[in-house]
Protein backbone atom coordinates (compact mmCIF):
# COMPACT_ATOMS: atom_id res chain seq x y z
CA UNK A 1 0.00 0.00 0.00
CA UNK A 2 1.04 3.47 -1.05
CA UNK A 3 1.16 6.34 1.32
CA UNK A 4 1.88 9.40 -0.44
CA UNK A 5 1.49 13.34 -0.28
CA UNK A 6 1.44 15.74 -2.67
CA UNK A 7 1.62 19.62 -2.34
CA UNK A 8 1.20 19.59 1.19
CA UNK A 9 1.01 23.32 2.88
CA UNK A 10 -0.04 23.76 6.47
CA UNK A 11 -0.18 26.83 8.14
CA UNK A 12 -0.74 27.89 11.60
CA UNK A 13 -1.71 31.26 12.22
CA UNK A 14 0.29 33.64 9.82
CA UNK A 15 3.41 30.79 9.33
CA UNK A 16 3.68 28.76 6.92
CA UNK A 17 5.28 25.42 8.44
CA UNK A 18 5.03 23.33 5.34
CA UNK A 19 5.37 24.29 1.73
CA UNK A 20 5.07 22.34 -1.37
CA UNK A 21 6.02 18.91 0.61
CA UNK A 22 5.43 16.08 -1.90
CA UNK A 23 6.89 12.47 -0.88
CA UNK A 24 6.43 9.02 -0.94
CA UNK A 25 6.30 6.15 0.47
CA UNK A 26 5.53 2.89 -1.33
CA UNK A 27 8.19 -0.41 0.04
CA UNK A 28 9.44 -1.66 3.12
CA UNK A 29 12.37 0.65 4.00
CA UNK A 30 13.55 2.83 7.21
CA UNK A 31 13.23 6.68 6.79
CA UNK A 32 14.78 8.57 8.45
CA UNK A 33 13.19 12.57 8.77
CA UNK A 34 15.90 15.10 9.50
CA UNK A 35 16.16 18.52 9.46
CA UNK A 36 16.78 21.31 11.85
CA UNK A 37 14.59 22.32 14.66
CA UNK A 38 11.67 24.01 13.54
CA UNK A 39 11.60 22.30 10.25
CA UNK A 40 8.19 20.80 10.41
CA UNK A 41 8.90 17.13 10.79
CA UNK A 42 6.74 16.88 13.68
CA UNK A 43 4.17 18.85 11.74
CA UNK A 44 4.52 16.73 8.80
CA UNK A 45 4.65 13.60 10.79
CA UNK A 46 0.73 14.44 12.12
CA UNK A 47 -0.09 15.41 8.71
CA UNK A 48 0.83 11.94 7.20
CA UNK A 49 -0.56 9.88 10.38
CA UNK A 50 -4.13 11.92 9.62
CA UNK A 51 -4.06 13.39 12.87
CA UNK A 52 -4.23 16.95 11.63
CA UNK A 53 -5.93 18.14 8.26
CA UNK A 54 -3.61 19.73 5.62
CA UNK A 55 -4.72 22.00 2.46
CA UNK A 56 -2.82 19.28 -0.20
CA UNK A 57 -3.74 16.27 -0.62
CA UNK A 58 -2.71 13.10 1.42
CA UNK A 59 -3.20 9.79 0.12
CA UNK A 60 -3.15 5.91 1.34
CA UNK A 61 -3.79 3.28 -1.43
CA UNK A 62 -4.76 6.15 -3.44
CA UNK A 63 -7.52 7.28 -0.82
CA UNK A 64 -7.33 10.14 0.67
CA UNK A 65 -7.00 9.99 4.48
CA UNK A 66 -9.77 12.33 5.63
CA UNK A 67 -12.81 9.93 3.45
CA UNK A 68 -11.17 6.78 5.62
CA UNK A 69 -12.88 5.58 8.54
CA UNK A 70 -10.62 6.42 11.70
CA UNK A 71 -10.63 2.87 13.03
CA UNK A 72 -9.62 1.71 9.57
CA UNK A 73 -6.90 4.02 9.23
CA UNK A 74 -5.63 3.05 12.41
CA UNK A 75 -4.94 -0.21 11.15
CA UNK A 76 -3.11 1.02 8.51
CA UNK A 77 -0.32 3.89 10.11
CA UNK A 78 0.43 3.98 13.84
CA UNK A 79 1.82 7.28 14.89
CA UNK A 80 3.90 7.89 17.88
CA UNK A 81 4.26 11.49 18.64
CA UNK A 82 7.43 13.03 20.55
CA UNK A 83 5.72 13.60 23.86
CA UNK A 84 5.43 10.81 26.73
CA UNK A 85 2.01 11.19 27.76
CA UNK A 86 -0.04 9.28 30.12
CA UNK A 87 -3.01 10.77 31.64
CA UNK A 88 -4.23 8.36 34.99
CA UNK A 89 -1.88 5.79 37.06
CA UNK A 90 -2.36 3.26 33.95
CA UNK A 91 -0.18 -0.12 34.03
CA UNK A 92 2.18 -0.86 31.34
CA UNK A 93 0.20 -3.95 29.85
CA UNK A 94 -3.02 -1.41 29.91
CA UNK A 95 -0.88 0.61 27.65
CA UNK A 96 0.11 -1.82 25.66
CA UNK A 97 -2.98 -3.07 25.16
CA UNK A 98 -4.70 0.45 24.00
CA UNK A 99 -2.96 -0.61 20.49
CA UNK A 100 -5.76 -2.61 20.06
CA UNK A 101 -8.22 -0.33 19.95
CA UNK A 102 -8.79 0.25 15.97
CA UNK A 103 -9.53 -3.49 16.20
CA UNK A 104 -12.87 -2.52 18.09
CA UNK A 105 -14.38 0.10 17.39
CA UNK A 106 -17.35 -1.03 18.55
CA UNK A 107 -18.57 -0.66 22.50
CA UNK A 108 -19.33 -4.21 23.27
CA UNK A 109 -16.64 -6.48 21.39
CA UNK A 110 -14.06 -7.29 24.61
CA UNK A 111 -10.39 -7.89 23.64
CA UNK A 112 -9.90 -11.92 21.71
CA UNK A 113 -7.30 -14.13 21.35
CA UNK A 114 -5.02 -12.19 18.05
CA UNK A 115 -5.14 -8.90 20.66
CA UNK A 116 -3.57 -11.03 23.64
CA UNK A 117 -1.45 -12.55 21.37
CA UNK A 118 0.06 -9.05 19.69
CA UNK A 119 0.27 -7.48 23.46
CA UNK A 120 2.20 -10.05 24.24
CA UNK A 121 4.50 -10.22 21.21
CA UNK A 122 4.84 -6.46 21.24
CA UNK A 123 5.85 -6.48 24.89
CA UNK A 124 8.51 -8.90 23.97
CA UNK A 125 10.07 -7.17 21.51
CA UNK A 126 10.49 -4.16 23.79
CA UNK A 127 11.46 -6.26 26.42
CA UNK A 128 9.07 -4.03 28.94
CA UNK A 129 7.83 -7.60 30.69
CA UNK A 130 9.78 -7.33 33.56
CA UNK A 131 7.60 -4.14 34.30
CA UNK A 132 3.74 -4.63 32.76
CA UNK A 133 2.24 -4.47 36.04
CA UNK A 134 4.20 -1.43 36.87
CA UNK A 135 2.45 2.32 37.02
CA UNK A 136 4.10 3.90 33.97
CA UNK A 137 5.04 7.50 35.95
CA UNK A 138 7.05 4.87 38.20
CA UNK A 139 9.15 3.96 35.24
CA UNK A 140 12.32 5.47 33.78
CA UNK A 141 12.62 7.62 30.73
CA UNK A 142 13.83 4.66 28.79
CA UNK A 143 11.32 2.22 30.35
CA UNK A 144 8.26 4.76 29.44
CA UNK A 145 10.16 5.40 25.52
CA UNK A 146 9.67 1.77 25.42
CA UNK A 147 6.23 0.72 26.73
CA UNK A 148 5.01 3.50 24.28
CA UNK A 149 7.20 1.84 21.38
CA UNK A 150 5.19 -1.82 22.33
CA UNK A 151 1.95 0.07 22.48
CA UNK A 152 2.38 1.07 18.62
CA UNK A 153 4.03 -2.25 17.84
CA UNK A 154 0.70 -3.83 19.18
CA UNK A 155 -1.03 -1.67 16.84
CA UNK A 156 -0.12 -4.41 14.08
CA UNK A 157 -0.11 -1.54 11.61
CA UNK A 158 2.12 -1.54 7.92
CA UNK A 159 3.12 1.80 8.22
CA UNK A 160 4.94 3.20 11.79
CA UNK A 161 5.26 7.15 12.17
CA UNK A 162 7.22 7.71 15.16
CA UNK A 163 8.44 11.43 16.16
CA UNK A 164 11.89 11.27 17.62
CA UNK A 165 11.57 7.90 19.21
CA UNK A 166 15.35 7.74 20.31
CA UNK A 167 14.94 10.67 22.25
CA UNK A 168 16.12 10.33 25.74
CA UNK A 169 17.54 6.96 25.21
CA UNK A 170 20.66 5.51 26.38
CA UNK A 171 23.16 4.77 23.20
CA UNK A 172 22.45 0.86 23.78
CA UNK A 173 18.40 1.29 23.63
CA UNK A 174 18.96 4.45 20.62
CA UNK A 175 20.79 1.59 18.38
CA UNK A 176 18.71 -1.69 19.51
CA UNK A 177 15.87 0.41 18.63
CA UNK A 178 17.06 1.06 15.00
CA UNK A 179 17.75 -2.54 15.19
CA UNK A 180 14.54 -3.36 15.97
CA UNK A 181 12.73 -0.92 13.44
CA UNK A 182 15.18 -2.48 10.60
CA UNK A 183 14.05 -5.99 11.65
CA UNK A 184 10.31 -5.32 11.44
CA UNK A 185 11.32 -3.77 8.17
CA UNK A 186 13.07 -6.80 6.57
CA UNK A 187 10.95 -9.36 8.35
CA UNK A 188 7.39 -7.86 8.58
CA UNK A 189 7.75 -5.61 5.14
CA UNK A 190 6.52 -2.34 7.34
CA UNK A 191 7.51 1.11 6.14
CA UNK A 192 8.91 3.05 9.41
CA UNK A 193 9.25 6.67 9.38
CA UNK A 194 11.44 8.44 12.19
CA UNK A 195 12.15 11.89 12.58
CA UNK A 196 15.90 11.83 14.05
CA UNK A 197 18.39 14.38 15.73
CA UNK A 198 21.01 12.38 15.86
CA UNK A 199 22.77 12.76 12.39
CA UNK A 200 24.85 9.59 13.41
CA UNK A 201 21.89 7.33 13.98
CA UNK A 202 19.95 8.17 10.73
CA UNK A 203 23.11 7.68 8.43
CA UNK A 204 23.91 4.51 10.09
CA UNK A 205 20.42 2.73 9.96
CA UNK A 206 18.65 3.95 7.86
CA UNK A 207 17.65 3.40 4.09
CA UNK A 208 16.53 6.39 2.76
CA UNK A 209 16.89 9.94 4.34
CA UNK A 210 14.41 12.70 3.91
CA UNK A 211 15.84 16.38 4.75
CA UNK A 212 13.49 18.56 5.71
CA UNK A 213 14.27 22.43 5.81
CA UNK A 214 12.29 25.84 6.50
CA UNK A 215 8.91 23.88 5.37
CA UNK A 216 10.09 22.10 2.60
CA UNK A 217 11.75 19.31 1.31
CA UNK A 218 15.41 20.16 0.72
CA UNK A 219 16.27 16.66 -0.13
CA UNK A 220 14.89 13.09 -0.24
CA UNK A 221 17.42 10.07 -1.33
CA UNK A 222 20.12 7.11 -0.30
CA UNK A 223 22.30 8.28 3.06
CA UNK A 224 25.15 8.99 0.80
CA UNK A 225 23.05 11.47 -1.70
CA UNK A 226 21.16 13.45 0.73
CA UNK A 227 23.85 13.70 4.10
CA UNK A 228 26.50 15.63 1.49
CA UNK A 229 28.88 17.68 3.36
CA UNK A 230 27.76 20.81 1.32
CA UNK A 231 24.09 19.54 1.99
CA UNK A 232 24.32 19.46 6.15
CA UNK A 233 26.36 21.94 6.45
CA UNK A 234 23.89 24.68 4.80
CA UNK A 235 21.06 23.57 6.18
CA UNK A 236 21.97 22.50 9.32
CA UNK A 237 25.10 25.21 9.70
CA UNK A 238 27.58 22.40 10.82
CA UNK A 239 30.66 20.42 9.53
CA UNK A 240 30.47 16.81 9.53
CA UNK A 241 32.38 13.87 9.33
CA UNK A 242 31.97 10.84 7.90
CA UNK A 243 33.54 7.21 8.85
CA UNK A 244 32.81 4.29 6.51
CA UNK A 245 31.59 1.21 8.35
CA UNK A 246 30.87 -1.72 7.05
CA UNK A 247 29.62 -0.82 3.37
CA UNK A 248 27.35 1.93 4.63
CA UNK A 249 28.06 5.52 5.57
CA UNK A 250 28.37 6.83 9.26
CA UNK A 251 27.81 10.92 9.42
CA UNK A 252 28.74 12.75 12.40
CA UNK A 253 28.58 16.97 13.39
CA UNK A 254 31.79 18.29 14.12
CA UNK A 255 32.07 22.03 14.63
CA UNK A 256 29.69 25.10 13.41
CA UNK A 257 30.54 26.61 10.01
CA UNK A 258 31.67 29.87 9.97
CA UNK A 259 29.59 31.94 7.83
CA UNK B 1 -7.24 -10.66 33.48
CA UNK B 2 -6.80 -9.18 37.07
CA UNK B 3 -7.89 -6.14 36.16
CA UNK B 4 -11.12 -7.16 34.65
CA UNK B 5 -12.08 -9.44 37.42
CA UNK B 6 -11.99 -6.93 39.65
CA UNK B 7 -14.14 -4.54 38.13
CA UNK B 8 -16.68 -6.90 37.65
CA UNK B 9 -16.43 -7.86 41.94
CA UNK B 10 -17.07 -4.14 42.18
CA UNK B 11 -19.46 -4.07 39.83
CA UNK B 12 -21.47 -6.90 41.85
CA UNK B 13 -20.91 -5.50 45.25
CA UNK B 14 -22.04 -1.98 44.12
CA UNK B 15 -24.64 -3.50 42.92
CA UNK B 16 -26.01 -5.15 45.61
CA UNK B 17 -24.90 -2.21 48.07
CA UNK B 18 -27.32 -0.05 45.87
CA UNK B 19 -30.20 -2.63 46.48
CA UNK B 20 -29.57 -3.32 49.74
CA UNK B 21 -29.77 0.84 50.11
CA UNK B 22 -33.09 1.02 48.21
CA UNK B 23 -34.53 -1.53 50.02
CA UNK B 24 -33.67 0.65 53.48
CA UNK B 25 -34.85 3.64 51.70
CA UNK B 26 -38.18 2.59 51.45
CA UNK B 27 -38.22 1.37 54.68
CA UNK B 28 -36.82 3.93 57.16
CA UNK B 29 -38.31 7.15 57.76
CA UNK B 30 -40.40 8.83 60.40
CA UNK B 31 -42.08 5.16 60.54
CA UNK B 32 -40.52 1.59 60.06
CA UNK B 33 -42.34 -0.05 57.16
CA UNK B 34 -40.97 -3.19 55.65
CA UNK B 35 -41.65 -3.27 51.93
CA UNK B 36 -41.66 -6.91 51.79
CA UNK B 37 -43.75 -8.15 54.21
CA UNK B 38 -46.31 -4.74 53.46
CA UNK B 39 -46.38 -6.03 49.90
CA UNK B 40 -46.18 -9.89 50.31
CA UNK B 41 -48.57 -10.48 53.39
CA UNK B 42 -50.86 -7.99 54.84
CA UNK B 43 -53.72 -6.10 53.32
CA UNK B 44 -55.97 -4.20 55.31
CA UNK B 45 -57.03 -0.95 56.28
CA UNK B 46 -54.58 -0.84 59.04
CA UNK B 47 -51.96 -0.74 56.70
CA UNK B 48 -53.37 1.45 54.18
CA UNK B 49 -51.63 4.51 55.43
CA UNK B 50 -48.47 2.54 55.52
CA UNK B 51 -49.41 2.03 51.64
CA UNK B 52 -49.78 5.38 50.61
CA UNK B 53 -46.44 6.27 52.35
CA UNK B 54 -44.25 3.35 50.79
CA UNK B 55 -45.90 3.68 46.95
CA UNK B 56 -46.59 7.79 47.02
CA UNK B 57 -43.58 8.79 48.92
CA UNK B 58 -41.06 6.68 49.46
CA UNK B 59 -40.74 4.86 46.15
CA UNK B 60 -40.41 7.82 44.05
CA UNK B 61 -37.80 9.24 46.33
CA UNK B 62 -35.27 5.92 46.03
CA UNK B 63 -36.34 5.87 42.29
CA UNK B 64 -34.77 8.99 42.13
CA UNK B 65 -31.92 8.15 44.36
CA UNK B 66 -30.36 5.85 42.59
CA UNK B 67 -30.82 7.55 38.80
CA UNK B 68 -29.72 11.13 40.16
CA UNK B 69 -26.86 9.48 41.96
CA UNK B 70 -26.31 7.54 39.09
CA UNK B 71 -26.26 9.84 36.41
CA UNK B 72 -23.85 12.41 38.51
CA UNK B 73 -21.33 9.69 39.54
CA UNK B 74 -21.34 8.85 35.96
CA UNK B 75 -21.00 12.16 34.62
CA UNK B 76 -18.23 13.03 36.72
CA UNK B 77 -16.20 9.88 35.36
CA UNK B 78 -16.78 10.96 31.95
CA UNK B 79 -16.00 14.80 32.52
CA UNK B 80 -12.84 13.64 34.46
CA UNK B 81 -11.97 11.26 31.22
CA UNK B 82 -12.18 13.36 28.47
CA UNK B 83 -10.59 16.51 30.34
CA UNK B 84 -7.75 14.23 31.88
CA UNK B 85 -8.61 15.75 34.63
CA UNK B 86 -9.21 14.62 38.25
CA UNK B 87 -11.32 17.85 39.82
CA UNK B 88 -13.61 17.72 36.82
CA UNK B 89 -17.31 17.22 37.96
CA UNK B 90 -20.68 18.97 36.79
CA UNK B 91 -21.40 20.86 39.78
CA UNK B 92 -17.54 22.15 40.22
CA UNK B 93 -18.06 23.17 36.14
CA UNK B 94 -21.12 25.33 36.42
CA UNK B 95 -23.19 22.77 35.17
CA UNK B 96 -25.85 22.28 38.17
CA UNK B 97 -25.99 25.84 38.51
CA UNK B 98 -26.81 26.69 34.81
CA UNK B 99 -29.47 24.01 35.12
CA UNK B 100 -30.76 25.58 38.00
CA UNK B 101 -30.49 28.61 36.55
CA UNK B 102 -33.03 26.85 33.36
CA UNK B 103 -35.14 25.45 36.03
CA UNK B 104 -35.60 28.84 37.81
CA UNK B 105 -36.38 30.78 34.70
CA UNK B 106 -39.15 28.33 33.71
CA UNK B 107 -40.63 28.23 36.75
CA UNK B 108 -40.80 32.27 36.71
CA UNK B 109 -41.68 32.68 33.38
CA UNK B 110 -44.66 30.74 34.11
CA UNK B 111 -43.45 27.91 31.17
CA UNK B 112 -44.36 25.25 33.49
CA UNK B 113 -47.38 25.63 34.03
CA UNK B 114 -48.00 25.28 30.60
CA UNK B 115 -46.33 22.59 29.76
CA UNK B 116 -44.97 19.67 32.13
CA UNK B 117 -41.74 18.97 30.17
CA UNK B 118 -40.46 22.73 30.62
CA UNK B 119 -38.79 22.49 33.43
CA UNK B 120 -36.05 19.44 32.46
CA UNK B 121 -35.92 21.03 29.08
CA UNK B 122 -34.94 24.74 29.88
CA UNK B 123 -32.94 22.67 32.62
CA UNK B 124 -31.19 20.81 29.77
CA UNK B 125 -30.37 23.86 28.04
CA UNK B 126 -28.83 25.48 30.61
CA UNK B 127 -26.64 22.41 31.30
CA UNK B 128 -25.94 22.62 27.37
CA UNK B 129 -24.98 26.31 27.13
CA UNK B 130 -22.63 25.91 30.11
CA UNK B 131 -21.07 23.08 29.14
CA UNK B 132 -20.74 24.57 25.63
CA UNK B 133 -19.02 27.72 27.19
CA UNK B 134 -16.50 25.63 29.26
CA UNK B 135 -15.81 24.02 26.02
CA UNK B 136 -15.16 27.26 24.59
CA UNK B 137 -13.34 28.59 27.44
CA UNK B 138 -11.01 25.49 29.17
CA UNK B 139 -11.19 23.31 26.39
CA UNK B 140 -8.11 23.85 24.71
CA UNK B 141 -6.18 24.14 27.56
CA UNK B 142 -4.74 21.77 29.69
CA UNK B 143 -4.07 23.86 32.65
CA UNK B 144 -6.49 22.76 35.84
CA UNK B 145 -6.29 25.84 36.84
CA UNK B 146 -8.16 27.25 33.75
CA UNK B 147 -10.50 24.77 33.51
CA UNK B 148 -11.80 25.67 37.38
CA UNK B 149 -11.57 29.47 37.65
CA UNK B 150 -14.15 28.72 34.31
CA UNK B 151 -16.17 26.56 36.30
CA UNK B 152 -16.10 29.39 38.93
CA UNK B 153 -17.14 31.85 36.38
CA UNK B 154 -19.82 30.22 35.21
CA UNK B 155 -21.11 29.36 38.18
CA UNK B 156 -21.14 32.61 39.59
CA UNK B 157 -22.68 33.58 36.31
CA UNK B 158 -25.40 31.50 36.63
CA UNK B 159 -25.42 32.22 40.25
CA UNK B 160 -26.23 35.88 39.65
CA UNK B 161 -28.65 35.13 36.46
CA UNK B 162 -30.54 33.21 39.08
CA UNK B 163 -30.31 36.11 41.63
CA UNK B 164 -31.70 38.30 39.24
CA UNK B 165 -34.36 35.83 37.99
CA UNK B 166 -35.25 36.26 42.35
CA UNK B 167 -35.24 39.34 42.81
CA UNK B 168 -37.27 40.00 39.81
CA UNK B 169 -39.95 38.08 41.20
CA UNK B 170 -42.79 39.75 42.81
CA UNK B 171 -44.03 37.04 45.10
CA UNK B 172 -41.82 36.52 48.21
CA UNK B 173 -43.09 33.48 49.09
CA UNK B 174 -42.29 31.95 45.71
CA UNK B 175 -38.91 33.08 46.11
CA UNK B 176 -38.04 31.60 49.57
CA UNK B 177 -39.80 28.28 47.62
CA UNK B 178 -37.31 28.29 44.81
CA UNK B 179 -34.38 29.22 47.16
CA UNK B 180 -34.82 25.91 48.77
CA UNK B 181 -35.95 24.13 45.79
CA UNK B 182 -32.38 24.63 44.80
CA UNK B 183 -30.43 23.49 48.22
CA UNK B 184 -31.22 20.75 46.25
CA UNK B 185 -33.78 17.72 47.95
CA UNK B 186 -35.59 14.76 46.98
CA UNK B 187 -38.33 15.46 49.37
CA UNK B 188 -41.91 15.02 48.56
CA UNK B 189 -41.22 13.99 45.22
CA UNK B 190 -43.43 11.73 43.24
CA UNK B 191 -43.91 9.50 40.43
CA UNK B 192 -44.16 12.72 37.74
CA UNK B 193 -40.81 14.01 38.78
CA UNK B 194 -39.96 10.01 38.27
CA UNK B 195 -41.35 10.29 34.79
CA UNK B 196 -40.22 13.92 34.12
CA UNK B 197 -36.48 13.06 34.70
CA UNK B 198 -35.65 9.42 34.09
CA UNK B 199 -36.30 8.75 30.67
CA UNK B 200 -33.71 11.69 30.10
CA UNK B 201 -31.19 10.10 32.44
CA UNK B 202 -31.31 7.38 30.87
CA UNK B 203 -30.54 8.95 27.43
CA UNK B 204 -28.02 11.00 29.13
CA UNK B 205 -26.18 7.83 30.65
CA UNK B 206 -26.58 5.87 27.30
CA UNK B 207 -24.80 8.45 25.63
CA UNK B 208 -22.14 9.13 28.44
CA UNK B 209 -21.40 5.63 28.26
CA UNK B 210 -20.94 5.37 24.74
CA UNK B 211 -17.65 6.74 24.91
CA UNK B 212 -15.89 4.49 27.45
CA UNK B 213 -13.44 3.14 24.90
CA UNK B 214 -12.78 6.71 23.62
CA UNK B 215 -12.02 8.06 27.08
CA UNK B 216 -9.57 4.63 27.54
CA UNK B 217 -8.06 6.15 24.50
CA UNK B 218 -7.44 9.88 25.45
CA UNK B 219 -5.40 8.53 28.25
CA UNK B 220 -2.56 9.08 25.82
CA UNK B 221 -3.73 12.05 24.71
CA UNK B 222 -5.82 13.66 22.02
CA UNK B 223 -3.15 12.71 19.18
CA UNK B 224 -2.64 9.57 19.86
CA UNK B 225 -6.42 8.82 20.68
CA UNK B 226 -7.26 9.75 17.15
CA UNK B 227 -4.57 8.09 15.67
CA UNK B 228 -6.42 4.80 17.47
CA UNK B 229 -9.34 5.62 15.02
CA UNK B 230 -11.32 7.60 17.64
CA UNK B 231 -13.64 10.30 16.58
CA UNK B 232 -12.29 13.43 19.47
CA UNK B 233 -15.27 15.49 18.29
CA UNK B 234 -17.74 12.71 18.26
CA UNK B 235 -17.02 11.75 21.44
CA UNK B 236 -16.87 15.40 22.87
CA UNK B 237 -20.57 15.88 21.53
CA UNK B 238 -20.83 12.23 23.42
CA UNK B 239 -19.80 13.77 26.74
CA UNK B 240 -20.88 17.29 26.24
CA UNK B 241 -24.92 16.05 24.80
CA UNK B 242 -25.25 13.71 27.94
CA UNK B 243 -24.11 15.21 30.63
CA UNK B 244 -26.21 18.49 29.84
CA UNK B 245 -29.03 16.07 29.19
CA UNK B 246 -28.85 13.74 32.02
CA UNK B 247 -27.57 16.05 34.58
CA UNK B 248 -29.64 18.88 33.39
CA UNK B 249 -32.70 16.22 33.77
CA UNK B 250 -31.45 15.32 37.24
CA UNK B 251 -31.44 18.63 38.31
CA UNK B 252 -34.69 19.84 37.09
CA UNK B 253 -36.22 17.19 39.65
CA UNK B 254 -33.82 17.72 42.54
CA UNK B 255 -32.39 20.65 42.34
CA UNK B 256 -28.62 21.08 42.38
CA UNK B 257 -26.76 18.21 44.24
CA UNK B 258 -23.05 19.18 44.15
CA UNK B 259 -19.87 16.95 44.34
CA UNK B 260 -21.49 13.52 43.89
CA UNK B 261 -19.48 13.50 40.50
CA UNK B 262 -16.15 14.68 42.17
CA UNK B 263 -16.03 11.80 45.15
CA UNK B 264 -17.33 8.94 43.62
CA UNK B 265 -15.11 8.58 41.14
CA UNK B 266 -12.09 9.70 42.78
CA UNK B 267 -12.75 6.81 45.28
CA UNK B 268 -13.27 4.10 42.94
CA UNK B 269 -10.41 5.16 40.72
CA UNK B 270 -7.76 3.36 42.51
CA UNK B 271 -10.08 0.00 42.75
CA UNK B 272 -10.62 -0.47 39.23
CA UNK B 273 -6.83 0.46 38.25
CA UNK B 274 -7.31 3.74 36.71
CA UNK B 275 -8.76 3.10 33.27
CA UNK B 276 -11.41 6.01 32.67
CA UNK B 277 -13.52 3.33 30.47
CA UNK B 278 -13.45 0.81 33.79
CA UNK B 279 -14.20 3.72 35.79
CA UNK B 280 -17.86 4.39 34.36
CA UNK B 281 -20.11 1.96 35.46
CA UNK B 282 -18.56 1.68 39.32
CA UNK B 283 -19.27 5.32 38.95
CA UNK B 284 -22.82 5.48 38.19
CA UNK B 285 -23.18 2.37 40.52
CA UNK B 286 -21.27 4.43 43.49
CA UNK B 287 -23.40 7.82 42.28
CA UNK B 288 -26.04 5.91 43.24
CA UNK B 289 -24.76 4.30 46.63
CA UNK B 290 -23.95 7.50 47.82
CA UNK B 291 -26.79 9.53 46.98
CA UNK B 292 -28.98 7.04 48.70
CA UNK B 293 -26.96 6.78 51.77
CA UNK B 294 -26.91 10.66 52.39
CA UNK B 295 -30.86 10.64 51.44
CA UNK B 296 -31.46 8.11 54.56
CA UNK B 297 -28.95 9.96 56.12
CA UNK B 298 -30.55 13.10 55.75
CA UNK B 299 -33.95 11.72 57.51
CA UNK B 300 -32.46 9.71 59.88
CA UNK B 301 -30.35 12.20 61.88
CA UNK B 302 -32.19 15.21 61.31
CA UNK B 303 -35.97 13.72 60.73
CA UNK B 304 -37.20 17.39 61.88
CA UNK B 305 -35.06 19.75 60.21
CA UNK B 306 -35.65 19.07 57.03
CA UNK B 307 -31.93 19.21 56.20
CA UNK B 308 -31.67 19.16 52.57
CA UNK B 309 -29.34 16.96 50.65
CA UNK B 310 -27.73 19.39 48.38
CA UNK B 311 -26.59 20.74 51.62
CA UNK B 312 -24.90 17.41 52.86
CA UNK B 313 -23.42 16.15 49.35
CA UNK B 314 -21.66 19.92 49.47
CA UNK B 315 -20.24 19.43 53.65
CA UNK B 316 -19.07 16.41 52.44
CA UNK B 317 -17.84 17.39 49.55
CA UNK B 318 -16.58 20.56 49.87
CA UNK B 319 -14.13 19.83 52.55
CA UNK B 320 -13.11 16.57 50.24
CA UNK B 321 -12.10 18.94 47.21
CA UNK B 322 -10.59 21.18 49.59
CA UNK B 323 -8.21 17.69 51.16
CA UNK B 324 -8.09 16.69 46.97
CA UNK B 325 -6.35 20.00 46.38
CA UNK B 326 -3.70 19.87 49.04
CA UNK B 327 -2.77 16.88 47.98
CA UNK B 328 -2.42 17.48 44.63
CA UNK B 329 1.08 18.20 43.97
CA UNK B 330 2.69 18.99 40.89
CA UNK B 331 4.06 15.52 40.57
CA UNK B 332 0.95 13.57 41.22
CA UNK B 333 -0.87 15.25 38.14
CA UNK B 334 -2.19 12.46 36.32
Amino acid sequence: MILEARSVLFQRGEKQILQDVSVQFDRPELIGLIGPNGAGKSTLMKLLAGVLPCDGLITLGGRALQTIPAPLLAQHIAYLPQERTVHWALNCQEIVALGRTPYHPGLFRGPVREDDQAIETAMAYMDVHAFKDRVFKTLSGGEQARVLIARVLAQETAFILADEPTNGLDPAHQIGLMQLFRRFVTDQQKIILVSLHDLALASRWCDRIILLNKGSIAADGDVADVMTKTQIGSVYGVSTAQLIIGERPLITPVDLLKQ
Amino acid sequence: MGARRRLLGLSLGLAVLTALLFYLSLALGQVWIDPLSLWLFETGPSTAADHIILTEIRTPRAILSVFIGGILGLSGAVLQGLLRNPLAEPGLLGVSASASLGAVIAIYSGLTTLFAYALPFSALGGALISVMLLRLLAGRSTNILVLILTGIAITSLAGALTSLTLNLSSNPFAALEIVFWMMGSLTDRSFVHVSLSVPLIILGAILLFSTARALDALSLGQDVAHSLGIHLRRTQIMAVLGTAIGVGAATAVSGAIGFVGLIVPHLLRPLVGNKPGHLLPVSALGGAVFLLTADIAVRILFPANDLKLGVVTALIGAPFFLWLLFTFHRGDKP
